[in-house]
């Protein structure tokens, strides 16, 4: 009897526990999903293209409309990274992209191109902060951010931590998280050049550097929810609090975390109403786009 | 008193020497031969420890100085047993197979080109015959595959070459790890696209592993490679997870080229596992296991091209004893060993450069003392002790520096340029460490820079056991009662022999490294002469280092004047150039001896 009760107990606490993660994936009542319900022949599907960090997504949305398994799939999408996918939808390369927002200059090319771009958002992404585990501090506000990426504030005592110097470091140019940094902390023309060394070229590098205490006593770094959790967990770096808001996809899919980019399937705005492009961009927000998203571990906008 | 006797000894025994005056219009070897720098005996001052010190790797005639008892027998995870098995490589041109008859099957173009490879030695020959099969089975079907590998956007990329011309494919098999009855085989193929107006290209370059367990035929599976108290499979998810921690960027890759210099692998979405079918091979000389990735592992971005990344699996391996057999599966049952050589990251080594004196002119560096020291960081205290830099090495070369710089400027109105370099680099090879330490010290006239006023090179070697700090001598790698001098002549008449034969290109094993027997043949050299010099080149040798299927030796400025001695004279009316022709070759002969000829059976590093 002992047993039964504490296998119930264990039962009602996992799903307790998944609710509070946000981790449930009954989009518009759907377990599971064989088979998309807007269905696509080979000859007619379009050309698309995208970040890898939302291939996941993607490559799993093409198996469901083309009805195949994703290993054969993946072989009718593209996966150029941003940096190639935009341009390409500017050229009229591929027909529609999953990526973030575009950034100021991606639009700028697409408008030499004569070309605007459509966004459709189906899923968010939080935008975080991390610094050592040992440093006390918890969490910062966007405008310590702001000022720290500004060079105004450089020691970490000045918002409420050790008395020690704040090595703030930066992506390089182009790459997804500096895009991020300019969107939501710190304009491009404001940010401070950081010293050489304090310029990662890789996400995982500047997971890394700040997780080395010895090295970077006084790290900060920056990326995205979906990279440092699923992709790069170092239990040396702790995640911040952003405005006292804990980084979660609970907090993301509640909207309270104030740092969310948009994970948007963008197409050209002259797609015709009726054209295949609008359709996927559509499923993807319907009820099965967002089972997709969740099966796939981002945070969908339902 | 003893501790300043010990003292006084071991800086005697700092370096053996070899000083080195090299005159500018010293010709180069032949292309196929190691450049080897000529060494004549007119170096400055002779810093060589006396005679007789009863220390290991003095330079002198006294050869290698015996010390300490030999020690017991050595096998550890990085020694393995050779197969006896003759690989031999066929190769391919215009459809025809060299030595043979037409290929029998349709490459994916008709510029086609390759090799493969077949074994024999095999008791069994039936089951030779049939891995023969199978390996031409698996490059026949690799070399006719014109399809697009299922990568992502495979057929995206189809229509996108639908106008471009499969311009050529090169298919090769590379050999692997051939020991415990193992045979690791890596297929690749390379295929190139061209556009009309062959302005752009396309390439897919796709690999295959084969890995045979020789006394059934049977692929070994990778999980088959680890010893039985390790998961295999997670021991490899943890590397790469490791290594994804360490590398990854997921949303950049372009950035990514930027900061690394290795695989360069990246991630195209999160990893999911290393999985039981996982293709792979084994490297030949270290027995690392070399993942290959590709469209099968999509979380690795590939972009139609197979990677592959290796790891040190050695330690948790079980290579030895995984397949034994209890008689010889092979018709020579002639033992032969390797030891398997260790990689290091930069981030194992440390390397401590000081640079003083330096000097830049207008034609680059006028003057420069640069002194670096390098070792790894898992040797011992006592075997770091040794490394030249951190002895009295530099003290006392910078003073002769100095010194000669003075003099020679002096002499030449202040117009001389000075260098002096000292270094040291360590290597692991099986449970050895090597540690070479090398000072070369050289003088020019400042406008002309070819014009050398002098030159001393001075190299030691050592090699030490495990953690031990003392040097091995050349006795102690050989079992009691047996003369290493002896064996030393033996294994220089054998790989006389196998060069002669040609044996030394299929028996890797076997082979210190490859010399074109033909040239060798031409030079027309006087057997009896070069078995005097291989005699008194094994009695003069005067240190060594571990290699993986031999053993390096050195001999100080002796091996000149023994060559010299018995070609000096050979060049006649070939003129001088044939004479140093005839010197570096049979230099060759003796630069080496490999485990095989010394008798490995007979010796203790195994």
């Amino acid at each position: 009897m002992k047993k039964s009760v504490s296998v119930i107990l264990a039962f009602l606490f996992l799903a307790e526990l998944c609710a509070c993660a946000g981790l449930e994936n009954n989009n518009g009542g759907i377990k599971t999903l064989e088979k998309a319900s807007l269905q696509i022949s080979e000859e007619d599907w379009p050309v698309i293209d995208g970040a890898t960090a939302f291939l996941p997504y993607y490559e799993h949305m093409a198996a469901l409309m083309l009805d195949k398994p994703v290993e054969e799939a993946r072989q009718y999408i593209y996966c150029s990274t941003t940096d190639y996918a935009y341009p390409k939808l500017a050229d009229g390369e591929v027909d529609l992209i999953f990526c973030l927002k575009p950034s100021e200059d991606q639009v700028k090319y697409a408008k030499q191109k004569n070309v605007e771009f459509e966004t459709v958002n189906f899923a968010n992404e939080a935008f975080v902060f991390f610094t050592n585990k040992d440093n006390p501090v918890d969490s910062l506000t966007v405008k310590q951010l702001h000022d720290i990426y500004a060079g105004k504030l450089t020691n970490w005592a000045e918002v409420g931590g050790k008395d020690q110097p704040i090595i703030a470091y930066q992506r390089s140019e182009g790459s997804g998280s500096q895009t991020g940094l300019y969107l939501h902390v710190i304009p491009q023309s404001e940010v401070m050049e950081p010293p050489k060394e304090q310029r990662i070229a890789t996400m995982g590098e500047i997971v890394d550097v700040v997780a080395n205490y010895d090295n970077a006593p006084g790290g900060l770094g920056y990326s995205y929810l979906y990279f440092v959790t699923n992709q790069h967990f170092d239990e040396d770096i702790k995640l911040l609090k952003i405005e006292g808001v804990e980084p979660s996809n609970a907090n993301v899919a509640a909207g309270k975390y104030p740092l969310i980019s948009e994970v948007c399937a963008v197409f050209r705005n002259y797609e015709a109403k009726d054209s295949l492009v609008r359709q996927i961009a559509d499923w993807c927000v319907s009820d099965e786009g967002q089972w997709l998203a969740a099966e796939e571990g981002y945070v969908g906008i339902k | 008193m003893k501790k300043h006797i010990a003292v006084f000894l071991e800086s005697l025994m700092i370096f053996s020497l070899c000083a080195c005056s090299l005159k500018a219009d010293v010709p180069h070897p032949p292309a196929y031969l190691p450049v080897r720098e000529p060494v004549a005996t007119y170096g400055y001052e002779k810093t060589a420890a006396p005679k007789g010190q009863g220390q290991p790797y003095t330079a002198g005639g006294s050869g290698f100085q015996t010390k300490g008892e030999p020690v017991p027998h050595a096998s550890g995870k990085y020694s393995v047993r050779v197969n006896n098995l003759k690989i031999s490589t066929f190769f391919i041109h215009d459809g025809m197979i060299e030595g043979g008859g037409p290929i029998d099957f349709t490459p994916a173009v008709s510029s086609f080109s390759g090799s493969f490879v077949r074994i024999s030695g095999l008791k069994d020959k039936s089951l030779e015959e049939d891995i023969n099969r199978r390996i031409y089975e698996k490059y026949a079907a690799l070399a006719s595959d014109s399809s697009m590998p299922p990568y992502v956007g495979a057929k995206l990329k189809e229509k996108e070459l639908q106008n471009w011309d499969l311009s050529y494919q090169y298919c090769y098999v590379d050999v692997g790890l051939n020991a415990e009855n193992m045979l690791s085989l890596c297929f690749t193929s390379y295929r190139s696209f061209v556009n009309r107006s062959k302005t752009a290209y396309f390439n897919i370059y796709a690999m295959d592993g084969m890995n045979l367990d020789l006394r059934t035929g049977n692929e070994i599976s990778i999980t088959e490679l680890f010893a039985d108290d390790v998961d295999g499979l997670a021991w490899l998810d943890q590397q790469m997870e490791d290594y994804i921690a360490k590398h990854d960027s997921y949303d950049d890759r372009t950035s990514f080229t930027m900061g690394w210099y290795d695989t360069g692998l990246s991630l195209a979405m999160p990893f999911s596992g290393i999985a039981e079918d996982q293709k792979y091979y084994i490297n030949g000389f270290s027995g690392q296991l070399n993942l290959i990735f590709d469209y099968n592992t999509p979380w690795v971005y590939c972009d139609y091209m197979a990677r592959s990344l290796s790891f040190d699996i050695v330690p948790v391996a079980a290579y030895s004893g995984r397949f034994p057999s209890a008689e010889s599966i092979f018709e020579d049952e002639t033992a032969d060993y390797l030891l398997l050589s260790r990689y290091y990251d930069r981030t194992d080594m440390v390397t401590e450069n000081r640079n003083e004196d330096l000097n830049v002119g207008s034609s680059g560096l006028k003057d420069y003392v640069h002194v670096s020291s390098s070792y790894l960081k898992d040797m011992t205290k006592e075997q770091i002790a040794h490394v030249s830099t951190g002895l009295d090495t530099v003290e006392r070369y910078t003073d002769l520096y100095y010194s000669k710089k003075e003099e020679l400027k002096a002499l030449y109105n202040g117009y001389v340029s000075s260098h002096l370099s000292i270094s040291d680099y360590c290597s692991r090879i099986g449970d050895f460490v090597n540690v070479r330490g090398t000072v070369q010290l050289y003088f020019t006239r400042t406008v002309y820079p070819n014009d050398i006023l002098y030159e001393e090179t001075v190299q030691r070697n050592l090699v030490f056991r495990g953690s031990s700090g003392i040097p091995e001598s050349f006795e102690s790698i050989f079992r009691a009662g047996v003369d290493p001098k002896e064996r030393l002549y033996r294994a220089f008449k054998a790989y006389w022999q196998r060069v002669l034969d040609g044996t030394s290109v299929d028996s890797p094993s076997a082979m210190v490294r490859y010399l074109d027997a033909s040239y060798f043949r031409s030079l027309d050299l006087d057997e009896e002469a070069l078995d005097s010099f291989f005699k008194e080149a094994s009695q003069s040798a005067d240190s060594f280092s571990v290699q993986s299927n031999y053993l390096e030796i050195f001999y100080g400025n002796a091996l000149r004047d023994i060559s010299l001695k018995y070609f000096g004279n050979t060049g006649g009316e070939k003129g001088e150039k044939a004479d140093y022709d005839v010197l570096f070759a049979v230099e060759a002969l003796v630069s080496g001896a490999s485990y095989r000829d010394l008798g490995a059976d007979d010796m203790t590093i195994f």
